[in-house]
């Protein structure tokens, strides 16, 4: 039987359809899938040439999103959000709605937003802005190093003091505390020249 | 042999028409007229597939008849080992390759899955991955998919009980079969990337903790290396009419074959082609040799021997004589001693053989100057 | 058709044989026609407005003959995160009509439209398991093969989730040895290949004249596909959705079908 294929020149099914009416294909031959599409069309003709919608599609935005924004410029990710789980309500949800309640109840628009984090932090949570956060690191590692230096400087002294309290005698001593049979060798003999 | 219809001409044969699809048609489908081209085609091949089979069958079974009677055999009775015989007898073929040996056996054997139809009358094919070419395969593939998947829960599931694997996987002592085997289990031919997929597959899901649970599945693909194979078989002592345990033994080194059979409870009795051994060996150097096997397992002079020795020199006949004998020991000894024997080189055959004379050269390797 | 108040399925389709049944007074006589009530017993009655007459009609006359907008709600494509499309920068141009909009970045599909584009699409694909057509499911996406090659398997069609030999359709005399019957309707779960350009089965069919039902991701090309469905090809809950519906749809067509031959058998000898 004949076909064409181009398949970039009009659909299946106009192809086919011309195929039977010019005789070409015979009923008998006729596709399994062709009185199907001829009952269900398609919603949109599959034309491989078709117009190429030039509009972008919109930007979906809430009026909550510029609260989200704001909750985390300011706390940055203050909570684990678990994805598999669609039932816990993660921190910013539960600050948009107290937001859009105290707003709704008619609250200053100025002051909402630090009314519902104070709110949120008598309930216990920690809440801490960005730069809070910074300021407590930076403390930290200052502290740290601080603590790490003393510590230095600690040893180093013990060190000194260990050294001055050092008599070189007690270095050749044995345990047993008399003098050797041998006597006393110091190491600066070694070095210099004795007659 | 194989029947293939070329194309009849329709090449666009993409769709066509089985039934108008409505169960109310079905009746009148079945009508010459009604039946589509391919519809034919698929027909056709069915029927000539099967009257094909019939003929070889028919063929088959009424040239095992034949056989019958020509070797005055029960033609009723002639079943499939007679028939090898029967052929191996009246057409002798010394034949290195076994396949190219002239070979009776019944259609449904010789003639390969792949040509066998691969779809019903209506043209649907039975196998779901059979527009991948390679269903067989594929399926393979797919099943063991399934076992890493499995794997994988499992794991899961015995994590979250904080329970550890039962036991190890034994892999050793055995490798991955090779590509010609797989070929014959799955009837189908493999291109080699295929079969490194395979093996990939393999290796991953043989590494998992949890791959003991699937021994099975994963040792149809493993054979035992050759070397362990052929080292488990050492045979086992005779008994001699008298009571006497003995064991034979060959060994060969160069041009000289030594047969040697070693009787238990000896006491250093030695007969070699009916000599002495002081006689037969007068060098030192080859009585050493000789002894080598039976010092080192500690029988000198308590087995008794008697040996036939020919051909190569007297070194070379000395040194078949110790590989025969040590050989004949390993069935006299533990296993741990024949580990001892096989590490001390006393169960090799020295394959070196005198390397042939070139032309141009006066010798082997010595050149005119 | 007599409206009339149904308590059950059952007296739902049996308004439409009111003339054959004698209704005295209330809806709920019990004095059916002998025949009707063996024919009830054996169809197994939607929910839907379908009618169904003394005899088998042409389904493809029906508006919705498998029921199959009762297989799925628009919420179930939510929670199975089919709205989910890819991002901005491998948007296809041709797929905007069925974006809903772009969320920070990422593409959101319209489930309206999914909706009505899913229903379709496996509508016909339940006519084609009726008529005994062969189908084939075809993805490349690895994580999700094994289940797709499965639920064909389970189906009792065929699936293609591997390498593409090229020319499987339009070389098929050649690759196959003899004249092979082409699939009549190839499902994509997902037209990308593991290269992220499309499927070479999508223009082989295309080519060789066999619709074709594909789920198209905002990066998918959507023209060539006959019946598209756009939603998310990544997700593997998105993915066991799609399979779990077309193995649905396929297994009702095909008992119907087995249905309506008894129905005909048992008119035919009567």
């Amino acid at each position: 039987m004949a076909g064409s294929r181009t398949e970039k020149i009009g659909t299946i099914f106009s192809r086919v359809h011309g195929l039977l009416k010019s005789g070409a294909m015979k009923e008998v031959d006729k596709p399994l899938w062709y009185d199907v599409y001829a009952a269900f069309p398609p919603l949109v003709e599959p034309k491989y040439d078709r117009f190429q919608e030039e509009r972008q599609p919109r930007s979906i935005l809430y009026k909550e999103d510029i609260i989200r924004a704001r909750f985390y410029k300011t706390f940055g990710s203050p909570d684990i959000i678990d994805m598999k789980d669609s039932k816990s309500v993660p921190l910013s949800e539960r600050f948009i709605t107290m937001y859009s309640d105290m707003a709704k109840s008619g609250v200053e628009e100025e002051s909402i937003f630090n009314k519902v984090a104070e709110s949120l932090r008598s309930e216990g949570i920690t809440l801490k802005t960005v730069e809070e956060i910074e300021r407590e690191k930076k403390l930290k590692a200052l502290k740290l190093r601080f603590e790490n230096e003393r510590k230095a400087k600690a040893k180093h002294q013990e060190d000194k003091t260990e050294a001055a309290n050092l008599v070189i005698e007690d270095l050749f001593n044995t345990s047993a505390g008399s003098s050797s049979e041998e006597p006393d060798h110091s190491p600066e003999d070694d070095y210099t020249q004795k007659s | 042999m194989v029947v293939i219809l070329h194309g009849l001409g329709c090449r666009y044969m993409a769709t066509s028409v089985i039934s108008s699809g409505r169960p109310e048609d079905d009746a009148s489908t079945t009508k010459a007229e009604q039946i589509s081209k391919a519809m034919k085609a698929y027909l056709e091949r069915a029927r000539a597939h099967e009257s094909f089979m019939e003929k070889e069958i028919h063929d088959y079974e009424i040239g095992k008849r034949h056989l019958a009677k020509i070797m005055g055999a029960d033609p009723d009775n002639f079943t499939q080992e007679d028939i090898d015989q029967a052929i191996q007898y009246l057409l002798p073929s010394n034949l290195f390759d076994r396949k190219s040996r002239p070979l009776m056996k019944h259609p449904t054997k010789i003639i390969p899955q792949k040509i066998v139809a691969q779809f019903g009358a209506d043209g649907r094919p039975f196998d779901p991955l059979f527009y991948t070419g390679f269903p067989r395969y594929y399926a393979q593939i797919h099943d063991l998919g399934m076992v890493f998947e499995n794997l994988k829960k499992i794991e899961t599931e015995m994590m979250v009980k904080k329970m550890q694997p039962e036991k190890e996987l034994d892999l050793g002592g055995s490798h991955w079969i090779n590509k010609q085997s797989v070929e014959t289990m799955l009837a189908e031919e493999l291109s080699p990337g295929q079969y490194n997929q395979l093996i990939n597959l393999l290796d991953r899901i043989a590494e998992h903790p949890y791959a003991y649970k699937f021994h099975d599945v994963i040792f149809k693909f493993r054979t035992e290396l050759a070397a362990q194979t052929s080292r488990l078989e050492i045979p086992e002592l005779k008994v001699s009419e008298a009571g006497r345990l003995y064991q034979e033994a060959t060994g060969g080194r160069k041009t000289a074959v030594a047969k040697v059979t070693v009787w238990d409870n000896g006491t250093g009795k030695v007969d070699i082609n009916g000599k002495n051994l002081l006689d037969y060996f007068p060098y030192i150097l080859d009585r050493e040799q000789i002894m080598f096997p039976l010092q080192f397992t500690k029988k000198l002079g308590l087995v008794d021997f008697e040996a036939v020795i020919t051909g190569g020199g007297h070194s070379s006949q000395a040194g078949a004589l110790r590989l025969a004998l040590a050989n004949a020991l390993r069935s006299f000894v533990e296993r741990g001693m024949v580990e001892k024997m096989r590490l001390a080189g006393l169960l090799t055959r020295d394959p070196r053989m005198r390397e042939r004379k070139k032309y141009g050269q006066e010798g082997a390797r010595r050149k005119y100057t | 058709m007599i409206s009339v108040v149904c308590r059950s399925p059952r007296q739902h389709v049996l308004k439409y044989f009111s003339k054959h049944i004698k209704v005295l007074g209330t809806p709920y006589s019990t004095r059916v026609d002998a025949k009707q009530e063996e024919v009830l017993d054996k169809v197994d009655q939607p929910d839907s407005e379908t009618t169904l007459a003394d005899s088998v009609t042409d389904p493809l006359k029906h508006d919705d003959y498998f029921n199959v907008k009762s297989m799925f709600t628009k919420h179930d494509l939510f929670k199975a995160r089919v709205h989910f499309g890819h991002k901005v920068g491998v948007r296809n141009p041709y797929m905007l009509p069925y974006l809903f909009g772009n969320r920070l970045g990422s593409d959101i599909i319209d489930l309206e439209q999914t909706v009505d584009h899913l229903q379709r699409a496996l509508n016909v694909t339940a006519h084609m398991a009726y008529r005994e057509g062969v189908i084939m499911f075809l993805t490349r996406n690895r994580q999700m093969l094994l289940l797709v090659e499965q639920t064909a398997k389970e189906c009792g069609e065929y699936s293609y989730c591997r390498y593409w030999r090229g020319g499987t359709f339009t070389n098929a005399a050649t690759l196959f040895g003899a004249i092979t019957r082409l699939p009549d309707l190839c499902v994509f779960i997902g037209t990308h290949n593991s290269i992220f350009e499309q499927h070479r089965a999508v223009v082989e069919a295309a080519k060789m004249n066999i619709p074709t039902v594909g789920i198209v991701d905002s990066s998918s090309d959507p023209r060539l596909i006959t019946y598209p469905i756009p939603g998310n090809d990544d997700s593997p809950c998105a993915i066991e959705l799609y399979c779990t519906l077309f193995k649905k749809a396929i297994m009702t067509a095909k008992e119907r079908r087995v249905q309506d031959k008894n129905i005909q058998e048992e008119q035919v000898k009567s």
